[in-house]
């Protein structure tokens, strides 16, 4: 290994881990904590690889997002750009960089690659856009035979799928059993069935490889009954030694006393308790016996008080002593009471007969659901992301049999780095594993995972967090990796990273735990020694949230006093909690910039803009259409509403345009509602001749929309909304309001142009990798949502020496409390998301670089000595928090005076109607001026009558001319009827391909033949087709007529012998019956115009006098008259 | 570029043959000005045709021939939609075929790597060193190479070496000159080199491009970068009306419609209204849009994918909004009445009875007439048959639909109509290469997808401003051209090989889009003409997409790269910002309805009160101007109805079984069976309003889910004290704060104890609190109850909801009945009634006198079950 990795770096701590993080030809797993500049690392270590290989195609940099692989490519890109100098900057770590880079330029010129010109060979791309291109490459071996489009939103393809499975019901089968099966299940709910469908639908690369599997129930039952003998033995390991003896004995006599009293208690089963349990299954009883002795399933502690309901009667006083002295004991064993406490929830370790019949069907339905949403796929021509992972996954081939990328991707895949790795779903671990299965340790091929378990924060978007301890520990595939670990923190100072390391290592987990997602807290080194700044607590005491706001506003401004230039964030779990504090700090004159977080649904102008594009897309839509008539563009009075609309079912649009009605209205109601009548009338005269978005948009602007928004934003906004429609567009209608609701819900309000960049209010999610000054954490004490049900249930458990267990439980019955395996497995599954709650706070608080501000609030409760602190609500973050700022909490409560009642629910505020002036006038639209050229004249020729037989007389026609322009150019006399006849087969095999029926095949042969022979028997027929002067058939022309630019191509044109030029066209047309004189004068008008047209043009080139004709083949007929409108005269 | 040397081989009587049509179609105008500068008001149509076209001349002309004696020619040329048919069944034939995604999207890729291989002359051979996907397709290309040789078939892939052998039997210009090209396959050049050695002078157009000036421009984003360039365009235009102007979008076909906003927008903010009509508009894009979109022929489309039994409520809902639809013009209202009705019914899909019985009652004649007439064609088409007879049933069935509407057609749907007559003979067409009849669904299957491949733009006059997309642009001259589009990852863009024939075997031939180096090649060569197709170019990128931020073309220059210039001028129009400063708002409190009229006749019972305590905005919006937004229906019985189907069985129950005494008295299989009775009886009542919905296995569901309910209730019923029915389903009135409310109670006991109960059949959830204060969120029982006067001593909610079976209420006598919330047990019965009286007078008299207040009762939550925010405008107020 080349030695250019200076391992002079200012990483102080982690300057050796650093460098070997760089070693080429190694692989690695990086645990880089919140602020330990690891994108550097990362950027440094993929210039390294740069250096190394053939093409730059050969190393695949992975990111989460695709701004994340933008900003590495920048970063790169600047990087080498950067190294053009000759000098290194003077920072070490800059330093190396540009040492790495300059080794990358080196490479460039040597192998050609030109990546300055052309940086898109840089594969930097998230794993999403990635699977793209491998399906792609391998649409075959995708299985796909194209890559579809790929739908951001899938939700509708889902539905389908998910209508389709239902619809299996009606049908012989099956199929129908199953979906009897589960309806019945939940209570013949078909929508809620559907929507669980849905759900399932969207995570099915997660279950899909489980019912791969197979599912046989001795298999399933084998798992949960090893799940409960792990759990038990963890309880019975957590027992405290010195305690066991005690535990049981006064458990069994308390059990005794409850059974001579004819108690049914679960205390009973210790009865005959001798020793502690065993960790198994058989006896959950006994230990939940002893549960119940010692705890009181509602507490979070231990009894508190022991009394005759729990064996121990008033009397036997020693044994109530030893007891009550026991617990005493127990006060600190917090970990054997959780576990102790667990065994409630312990999942069975059998089906029932109902639960296995509903799991098998269920079972059943999702295949079919997984194939019908296949079908769906393919009909609609597009798939999810989830699919494209998935055919990514088939597409690279069996583990023992991969497929040879390097044939597909034209380059060898020598280095792979994947950023934010603790964020990893499951498909995405396959499809890594499939990347890198057949990779040999020592062949140069490497791995470079980073990432921070403890900040890992997407499990809703399926990540799963054990998935980096998994690689951690075991490695991906063959490829083992070398498990690095950064420690300093280059972001805050050293008073916030104390803080966090104390609180932190006190909230995480003690062990690692895949299965569980649990991850022990790794400590920081701050590189900061400065004291500055801090963490602080807002202690809240009984108030429901408006003191919540008013606080924050204040610790802002006083920040805003001291240090005008800090950057201020206000982070949230959920967009909800802030709309207070959004209002407080506006009207506290403070701007903050809300990064989306007001939904744009509840933006006014983007109600007005939907009620608008309802009402016009629909004419009954009565709610629509009365809001556009309040609305600000017309504000109609709600007695002017009451005058037009009650009483009467009649759509407003047609109340609108009743004269009598409108005169009820009020002088200025009427006139309000003409304004608007005016501008709607032509909308919907000419609604879908205008896409969508045009048709809303220009009526929007000419009601004056744009004059009744509140601010420039809502201009922003109104373009946001209008953004929407055009992908909502279909055909120029909106066809589906719900959908427009749909889609609204999920997007958010702009922030306002004028807004304070220094103040931003986000999710905690959109703060993942920036940092701020300072941060408030609010609403600490409220609880995060719990999950929806979900039709299967499932954990994932590894075995270190067969396949992982599967924990399955299917969806309870409706409405029905208590399914023991439903809940037990949901116990393990609401303390992933504790889990996750917690790393949520950590990322949140390591946004800080100076200060951290937890708001939080707590009930007091009376009590004899005056009023002590609730405990917070359990699952609250505040409650995970309170061992650590219980005391400030204490302190703080000790210092308000006892607050005092406020009554905050005061009269509405007045309704205020807020609308255009009655005299407000539309500035007309500017123009600028442009010259339109004539339009061509399409209209003319468009045959609204449209029949099969006329079709096939076109092709008729066609060939006519064809033939009659050859017998034209070869001459009179090397034509004979003989001739013609023989061209009977040709003539079938131009009509047939022409789409003429089988049943006009042979009259249309037939009619071509007679056209042309009696052409050529007809004196007047050999006439025009005689060589002339300057004869010619198919003659093509342009010119300009009338000011408009024509060309058209003319049958027969010559100049005949008293120098008279002809211009003649054939017409195949017959006529049955009637008078023939009468049709050809009816043709003569029919086509005059244009046989005008082209005398005109050859007026522009000669002057000759100029006759016209229309020559028809089929009747031999004719009909002339001399040019320029002169009266025709016609003869046989 | 040299388009004088064109003009004057074309006055010599050349043919010229360019790149791509738009191209062809400037070099006639070209020709055409010439011709009248030189004072000619007529010339001869020169002969400039567009590579492709040129070809089908050709291919024509050879066909031709055969009536001139030469030998008929073997060949047949497939159409694009024939030649895909073909390969979409050899594809699902074949071994690796079978059960791919999309097979037909495969034949697509397929015929264009076969193109590839024809164009660049590689054998099929050479796909054996590739992977198992160009293996594959080296099977398929076999097969389709065998197939054509044995039917005597062509593709345009293969048109160029045809013709090359064919050319003895047409006639060739004496001279040839090609326009436009960057580059030529092997497969063009051999045809060219055959034809010059047949004497014709071929010659290219090559005459070097001169750069023009080119500045620079940085956009925030693509929306911005549009409308700079619109600005742009505009403030040349005002200079000088004459001006060629040419505006390049990379991504056309999806910016087409921003684009022309964009343009329009900047220079005729009139020419967008919806009146407007395309002709008016100044900008030209050179990129037609699907033909299945355009609204005319996505309706039929649509409108033909509802035959047979049951139609999806949604399409029919769309149906009966299009203008496009015979008689919609008279009936538009109605006809979405009539869609507001169907989806009140609340089936997702209708079957044709419900359809036409509440057409009838919404008065919709035409729509009856014409919707028959339609169905009635589709059942008149045979189950199996050929493109064209299936092309003559579509043609009828939409005749039959009164298609394409009485509206009266303006110039691009009257254009747009011609295409789709041209798409129904294109299909028509397709016989000579189907193997087997079609049933509807394959026949509309594959009518649907040609007129999704099918491009079509009406034709409009010449417009100042021109829009092209990359490929479109070559060749063209400006005078001011305008790129945008240009950041790094597009220019040049990541190589996107074709996956069926081998990397390697592309690199050795040269195939576009094969290589870095190749496209770097080909995004160089694009550049230099793009530059040099004016002598003013801007060049632009977006600096951001999406949260992405982008970087300049590596391909622009450096130094100038940077540089900037502002485009926004002075005069810019933006009417928008110009209506938005002309901004004069008043404000006025408004909330006083008129009172209500003495007698006025008011709906919905007690209902009323409910909106009324809800939100009185609420109870004026619903009750007095009836509004109500359409609603969405769902899968299966959507709750209201299982609540009907309930009431109805405890309906029919209480006829039979009369009291309690009679029902202790039944053993249970009789109980079971008058169950049973009762639930037949509702759900055979519910099955002939719902006949698409109920369906058997559903209905038989619906059953056992409501009679083990019933059954299970009837344990209850039995637990209380002992009680008679007195009535079901009772009308009854109650006179309050001035107005009278009329209502059903849904039962009424006589208790054997003394008085009676009034009880309300509750399917969904009842809430605690729901009688309490000024608001009551149920107040309906306290109505029934005073309507029933003083004898009522029971006042109960029977909560039907599956695990939550009880009897809730307030009541004298206890027995089998739970307080519905805490102290009922204690309530004084007289106490309550003057409470519950005080109350819903207050409600009743708010709502007669005109109190309007937007005030929902719990905020948010309220507001979250309510539709009319929109209406009430409480987003105004909430925004301060
Ligand atoms: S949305 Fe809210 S405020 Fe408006 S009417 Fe409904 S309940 Fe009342």
């Amino acid at each position: 290994m080349d030695r250019i990795v200076d391992r002079t770096m200012d990483a102080g701590a982690d300057a050796a881990a650093r460098c070997e993080a760089l070693e080429p030809d190694r692989s690695f797993i990086v645990q880089a904590p919140a602020g330990s500049g690891k994108t550097e690392l990362l950027t440094q270590r993929y210039l390294r690889l740069l250096a190394t290989v053939e093409a730059p195609e050969q190393i695949l940099a992975i990111t989460f997002t695709r701004k994340a692989a933008g900003e590495m490519r920048d970063r790169v890109l600047n990087a080498i750009a950067a190294a053009a100098a000759d000098e290194p900057p003077p920072e070490p770590h800059r330093a190396l960089t540009w040492k790495l880079a300059r080794a990358v330029r080196e490479r460039d010129a040597e192998q050609c690659w030109r990546l300055a010109d052309y940086p898109a060979r840089l594969r930097i791309d998230t794993l999403d856009a990635f699977a793209a291109s491998l399906t792609r490459r391998l649409p075959l071996t995708a299985g796909l035979g194209m890559t579809p489009r790929i739908a951001e939103r899938a939700r509708d393809l889902y539905v389908e799928a998910a209508r389709r499975t239902l619809a299996a019901l009606e049908e012989r089968g099956g199929w129908s059993d199953a979906v009897a099966a589960l309806l019945g299940h939940l209570d013949n709910d078909v929508q809620q069935l559907e929507g669980l469908l849905v759900a399932m639908l969207a995570k099915r690369d997660q279950w899909l490889r489980l019912i791969a599997r197979g599912s046989e129930r001795e298999v399933l039952e084998a798992a949960l009954a090893r799940e409960v003998q792990a759990q038990l033995e963890a309880l019975r390991a957590s027992v405290p030694p010195a305690l066991a003896g005690d535990l049981v004995e006064l458990a069994r006599s308390a059990a005794n006393n409850l059974v001579r009293a004819g108690s049914d208690s679960a205390q009973c089963a210790c009865a005959e308790l001798i020793a502690l349990p065993e960790a198994v299954p058989e006896d959950a009883a006994l230990w939940r016996g002893l549960a119940d002795t010692w705890q009181a399933r509602s507490q979070k502690n231990w009894r508190k008080r022991l009394t005759k309901r729990e064996g121990f009667p008033t009397d036997q006083k020693e044994l109530k002593q030893r007891a009550t002295d026991l617990l005493i004991r127990l006060g600190d064993e917090t970990e054997f009471h959780a576990r102790l406490a667990a065994v409630h929830t312990l999942p069975p370790v059998a089906y029932s007969d109902s639960q296995w019949t509903i799991l098998q069907a269920l079972i059943e339905l999702l295949k079919l659901a997984a194939a019908q949403l296949q079908l769906v796929f393919g009909e609609q021509g597009s798939v999810d992301f989830i699919e494209i992972a998935l055919r990514a996954l088939r597409a690279l081939g069996e583990p023992d049999a991969p497929t040879d990328l390097a044939l597909a991707l034209d380059y060898r895949l020598q280095h792979i780095l994947v950023d934010e790795f603790q964020d990893t779903s499951w498909s995405q671990y396959a499809l890594l594993e499939r990347l890198t299965a057949g990779w040999s340790p020592d062949d140069g091929r490497t791995l470079f995972l980073v990432g921070d378990p403890m900040q890992s924060i997407y499990r809703f978007r399926e990540a799963e967090v054990g998935l980096y301890l998994r690689a951690r520990r075991e490695g991906i595939g063959d490829v083992r990796l070398q498990p690095l670990s950064l420690n300093v923190n280059f972001r805050s100072t050293a008073a916030v990273v104390g803080w966090i390391n104390k609180a932190f290592a006190a909230l995480f987990p003690a062990a690692e735990d895949l299965a569980a997602g649990a991850v022990p807290y790794a400590a920081a080194i701050a590189r900061d020694g400065g004291e500055e700044g801090g963490v602080e607590i807002i202690a809240r005491f009984d108030a429901d949230g408006e003191d919540e706001a008013a606080r924050i506003v204040a610790l802002i401004e006083a920040r805003r006093q001291s240090a005008p230039d800090e950057t201020v964030a206000i982070l949230t779990r959920t967009r909800g909690q802030v709309a207070a504090t959004m209002a407080a700090l506006r009207q506290a004159g403070l701007t903050a910039q809300a990064v989306e977080l007001e939904n744009l649904a509840a933006r006014p102008v983007v109600q007005d803009l939907a009620a608008l594009t309802r009402a016009l897309a629909h004419p009954a839509d009565r709610v629509a259409w009365l809001a556009i008539l309040r609305a600000p563009w017309c504000g109609l009075t709600l007695a002017d509403l009451a005058a037009l609309a009650e009483n009467d079912e009649r759509g407003i649009w047609e109340l609108l345009n009743d004269a009598e009605r409108l005169q009820t209205l009020s002088a200025d109601g009427r006139e309000r509602a003409e304004r608007v009548i005016a501008v709607l009338a032509p909308a919907i005269e000419n609604w879908r001749r205008q896409p969508l978005r045009r048709s809303v948009e220009q009526t929007w602007l000419g009601l004056g929309g744009p004059a009744c928004v509140a601010g420039p934003a809502d201009l922003d906004n109104a373009d946001a909304f209008f953004a929407l429609l055009e992908e909502l567009d279909e055909a120029g209608d909106l066809s589906d309001a719900a959908a427009l609701d749909e889609r609204l819900a999920e997007l958010y309000a702009r922030p306002a142009p004028d807004a304070d960049t220094r103040l931003q209010v986000m999710t905690i999610h959109k703060a993942k990798g920036l940092e701020f000054d300072t941060v408030v954490l609010p609403a600490l004490e409220r609880r995060p949502r719990s999950d929806m049900r979900q039709l299967l249930l499932w954990l994932e458990r590894p075995r270190s020496d067969a396949d992982p267990d599967f924990l399955l439980a299917p969806i309870a019955a409706a409405e029905e409390a208590g399914d023991a395996l439903y809940d037990g497995l949901k116990v393990l599954r609401d303390q992933q998301d504790e889990l996750e709650q917690l790393r949520l706070l950590y990322v949140a608080a390591t946004r800080a670089r100076r200060r951290l501000y937890l708001v939080g609030q707590v009930r007091t409760k009376a009590e004899k000595d005056g009023r002590t602190l609730a405990p917070p609500p359990s699952s609250s973050l505040l409650a995970k928090l309170w061992p650590q700022i219980e005391r400030d909490f204490e302190s703080a409560f000790a210092a308000v005076p006892q607050a005092t009642e406020t009554d905050a629910a005061g009269e509405p505020a007045p309704y205020l109607l807020r609308r255009l002036a009655s005299d407000w006038q539309l500035p007309p639209p500017p123009r600028i001026d442009w010259r339109a050229e004539a339009a061509p004249d399409v209209a003319a020729d468009t045959a609204i009558e449209f029949s099969w037989a006329g079709e096939t007389a076109r092709q008729v026609g066609v060939l006519v001319h064809a033939l009659l322009d050859r017998v034209a150019r070869e001459g009179l006399e090397r034509w004979s009827a003989a001739r013609v006849d023989a061209l009977a087969p040709l003539l079938e095999e131009r009509l047939c391909w022409q789409g003429v029926s089988p049943a006009e095949l042979e009259p249309a042969i037939r009619r071509i033949l007679s056209a042309v022979t009696s052409t050529l028997a007809d004196e007047r027929g050999r006439w025009l087709l005689t060589a002339h002067d300057q004869s010619v058939s198919e003659y093509a022309l342009s010119g300009i007529v009338a000011g408009r630019t024509v060309s058209g191509v003319i049958d027969r044109t010559f100049v005949d012998e008293q120098g008279v030029r002809w211009i003649v066209d054939y017409k195949t047309g017959g006529h049955e019956g009637g008078d023939r004189q009468v049709f050809l004068e009816r043709e003569r008008e029919r086509y005059r115009a244009q046989l005008e047209t082209y005398a005109r043009l050859f007026a522009a080139r000669e002057q000759r006098p100029q006759k016209l004709g229309l020559y028809f083949p089929v009747l031999a007929g004719w009909i002339e008259w001399p040019a320029c409108g002169r009266k025709g005269e016609s003869k046989k | 570029m040299a388009l004088n040397d064109l003009l004057n081989a074309l006055e010599a009587r050349a043919t010229v043959v360019t790149v791509n049509d738009r191209l062809a179609r400037r070099v006639r105008e070209a020709y055409g000005e010439r011709c009248r500068a030189a004072g000619q008001d007529a010339w001869e149509t020169p002969s400039v045709l567009p590579f492709g076209g040129w070809l089908m001349s050709l291919y024509a002309a050879r066909r031709d021939a055969a009536f001139s004696g030469a030998p008929p020619a073997v060949g047949v040329l497939l159409s694009p939609p024939q030649a895909e048919i073909v390969w979409a069944r050899l594809i699902r034939q074949s071994r690796d075929g079978g059960e791919l995604l999309q097979p037909v999207a495969a034949a697509e890729a397929a015929a264009e790597a076969w193109r590839l291989c024809q164009a660049w002359r590689i054998p099929l051979e050479r796909l054996a060193a590739g992977n198992d996907d160009s293996l594959a397709f080296a099977g398929w290309a076999r097969a389709w190479q065998r197939l054509c040789a044995q039917k005597g078939w062509l593709d345009s892939a293969m048109l160029p070496d045809w013709l090359r052998d064919e050319l003895d039997h047409v006639t060739l210009p004496e001279q040839l000159v090609l326009a436009g090209f960057d580059e030529w396959t092997p497969q063009q050049t051999a045809l060219l080199d055959a034809i010059s050695a047949r004497g014709v002078a071929v010659s290219h157009d090559e005459s070097p491009v001169e750069q023009g000036t080119v500045t620079f421009y940085k956009a925030a984003d693509a929306e911005a970068e549009l409308q700079a360039a619109a600005q742009w365009a505009a403030a040349g235009l005002r200079a000088d009306s004459r001006l060629r102007i040419g505006i390049v979008v990379p991504d056309l076909e999806t910016r087409r419609e921003a684009a022309i906003r964009a343009v329009t927008a900047a220079i005729d903010p009139a020419a967008l209204a919806p009146a407007a009509r395309e002709q008016a508009r100044p900008v030209n894009v050179s990129l037609g849009a699907a033909l299945a979109s355009a609204p005319l022929v996505y309706d039929a489309l649509l409108a033909l994918r509802c035959g047979g039994a049951t139609f999806d409520l949604a399409d029919v809902g769309r149906l009966l909004r299009s203008p496009f639809v015979g008689g919609a013009e008279q009936e538009r209202v109605r006809r979405a009445q009539l869609d507001v009705d169907l989806r009140d019914h609340g089936e997702i899909r209708v079957t044709g009875g419900t359809l036409n019985r509440y057409a009838e009652r919404a008065e919709c004649p035409l729509w009856r007439h014409h919707w028959q007439a339609f169905q009635n064609a589709l059942a008149a088409a045979p189950r199996k048959g050929g493109a064209r007879v299936w092309a003559e049933v579509i043609d009828a069935a939409l005749s039959a639909l009164g298609w394409p509407g009485d509206r009266g057609l303006d110039s691009s749907e009257k254009q747009t109509l011609d295409a789709f007559r041209n798409l129904l003979m294109d299909f028509a067409r397709l016989d000579p290469v189907l193997d087997a009849p079609m049933d509807r669904a394959a026949a509309l299957g594959l009518l649907r997808r040609m007129a999704a491949q099918r491009k079509f733009q009406p034709q409009q006059a010449g417009a100042p401003i021109q829009v092209l997309g990359v490929l479109e642009a070559a060749g063209l001259d400006f005078d001011r051209l305008w790129v945008t589009g240009l950041d790094d990852r597009r220019w040049p863009a990541r190589p996107e090989p074709n996956p069926f024939i081998p990397l390697a075997v592309q690199r050795e031939h040269g195939l576009p889009h094969a290589t870095a180096e190749r496209e770097l090649a080909f995004a160089a060569a694009i550049g230099r003409r793009l530059f040099g197709a004016a002598p003013e170019v801007v060049a632009s990128w977006p600096a951001r997409e999406g949260d992405v931020v982008l970087r300049p073309s590596p391909l622009l220059e450096v130094g100038v790269r940077d540089s900037e210039f502002g485009v926004r001028d002075e005069g810019s129009l933006d009417w928008r910002g110009q209506i938005h400063l002309a901004a004069r708002l008043e404000s006025l409190v408004d909330d006083r309805a008129p009172p209500l009229a003495p007698g006025a006749a008011i709906h919905g019972g007690t209902g009323l009160l409910k909106d009324q305590a809800s939100c009185p905005f609420k109870a004026f919006a619903r009750r007095r101007l009836a509004a109500e937004a359409p609603a969405l229906p769902a899968p299966g019985l959507d709750p209201a109805v299982r609540g009907q189907l309930m009431h109805a069985a405890l309906e029919a129950l209480w006829q039979t079984v009369v009291d309690q005494a009679t029902l202790a008295g039944m053993d249970s299989a009789s109980r079971a069976a008058v169950v049973g009775r009762a639930v037949d009886a509702a759900l055979e009542r519910e099955a002939a309003r719902r006949p698409a919905t109920l369906s058997p296995r559903l209905r038989e569901l619906e059953r056992a889910r409501l009679a083990d309910l019933l059954e299970q209730w009837l344990e209850l019923e039995l637990a209380r004290s002992p009680f008679r029915v007195l009535a079901r389903e009772s009308d009854a009135e109650l006179a309050v704060g001035g107005i009278t409310l009329r209502f059903r109670i849904d039962r009424i006991d006589a208790l054997d104890g003394g008085g009676q109960a009034v009880i309300d059949y509750k399917t969904g959830r009842i809430g605690g609190g729901v009688w309490e204060g000024e608001r009551p969120d149920e107040p309906q029982l306290p109505a029934y109850a005073l309507a029933r006067g003083d004898d009522v001593s029971a006042v109960l909610f029977a909560s039907l909801r599956r695990g939550e079976l009880a009897y809730r209420g307030v009541a004298l006598d206890w027995e089998g009945i739970r307080p519905l919330y805490k102290g009922a047990e204690t309530a004084d019965p007289a106490e309550l009634r003057r409470e519950w009286r005080d109350t819903l007078e207050a409600l009743a008299s708010a709502f007669r006198d005109g109190h309007v207040a937007v005030d929902p009762k719990n905020g948010n939550g309220t507001c979250a079950h309510c539709d009319l925010g929109p209406l009430c405008r409480i987003a105004e107020r909430n925004d301060g």
